[in-house]
């Protein structure tokens, strides 16, 4: 999924969120990647990195609906 | 009309009438938006949010327009302040233009969102050690949320649950108050000696 630095005003209000962009950008790699990787919203360069102990965004998806939220761990 | 109710009343009551109007779309816009996106959903959280600060900042201006119509009607001895829609409307008046702890939360949330006070709150988060950055339903932005910035500014505004449901609930009692600007519009009306008369017209 093509990552984009701000959302994009559309036709209407239903732009996609460029952070769903981000965890889709997540759900193909390993889910959790440094906070240092978000300032560049650059997700095909976050690497898999599930023993650090720095700032991290993790996506948590709840089963059954697609609700969904990103939480700063480590924060 | 206007040399029979005044200038300077009709004026205020004028000004009124916007923030009224505002408010009352607020409401409007509330409705819409649970209706469209469900009473659940994270975009209507997110919507509801926007409009009771934005009312919160209306109802501020709202008060200082009702002191100027109040002190115009006063002026031309019109003012009856024991009737029902002028005890409504002074208790509004004096809830955001006197009480401190409105005006507070006037000033720290509703249009200001001052460093100081997100700072405060970013701090508070970071001592939990998790933060939610945004939260939201599908794909879309408009299901979404940057839910990290609301929760640092509630958090950095040092008031508790018990503040923000004394303050929740009369922004939700005083969001209603354009009926009894009407009211006090038409008891102005009559006391200017201006009758109100009912006419059909073809749609």
């Amino acid at each position: 999924m093509r990552v984009r630095a701000t959302p994009r005003a559309s036709d209407d209000v239903n732009y996609h969120c460029p952070l769903v962009a981000v965890h889709g950008g997540i759900r193909q790699d390993s889910r959790v990647f440094p906070l240092s990787r978000y300032t560049t919203l650059c997700l095909n360069e976050a690497k898999h990195d599930m023993t650090t102990t720095e700032p991290r965004l993790v996506l948590v998806e709840e089963t059954g609906s697609d609700r969904w939220r990103i939480e700063l761990r480590n924060f | 009309m206007r040399s029979e109710v005044g200038a300077d009343v009709l004026n205020a009551f004028a000004r009124c009438f916007v923030h009224a109007d505002r408010l009352t779309s607020l409401i409007s816009f509330a409705y819409l938006s649970s209706q469209h996106h469900g009473d659940t959903s994270r975009a209507f959280g997110r919507n509801l949010q926007t409009m009771v600060w934005f009312a919160v900042g209306t109802l501020r201006e709202l008060a200082t327009a009702i002191r100027a119509l109040r002190s115009a009607l006063a002026k031309r001895q019109m003012l009856n302040p024991d009737s029902s829609p002028w005890k409504a409307l002074r208790a509004i008046e004096d809830r955001w233009e006197n009480e401190v702890f409105f005006r507070d939360m006037r000033n720290i949330a509703a249009f200001h969102v001052d460093s100081d006070v997100v700072e405060r709150g970013l701090v508070s988060l970071e001592e939990d050690g998790v933060a939610i950055l945004s939260e939201g339903e599908g794909p879309k932005q408009d299901r979404s949320t940057m839910r990290l910035g609301l929760e640092a500014l509630l958090k950095g505004s040092g008031k508790d649950l018990a503040d923000f449901d004394r303050f929740m609930s009369a922004v939700g009692e005083d969001q209603g108050i354009a009926f009894t600007i009407q009211e006090a519009f038409m008891e102005a009306l009559d006391k200017a000696g201006v009758t109100t008369d009912q006419e059909q017209e073809e749609a």
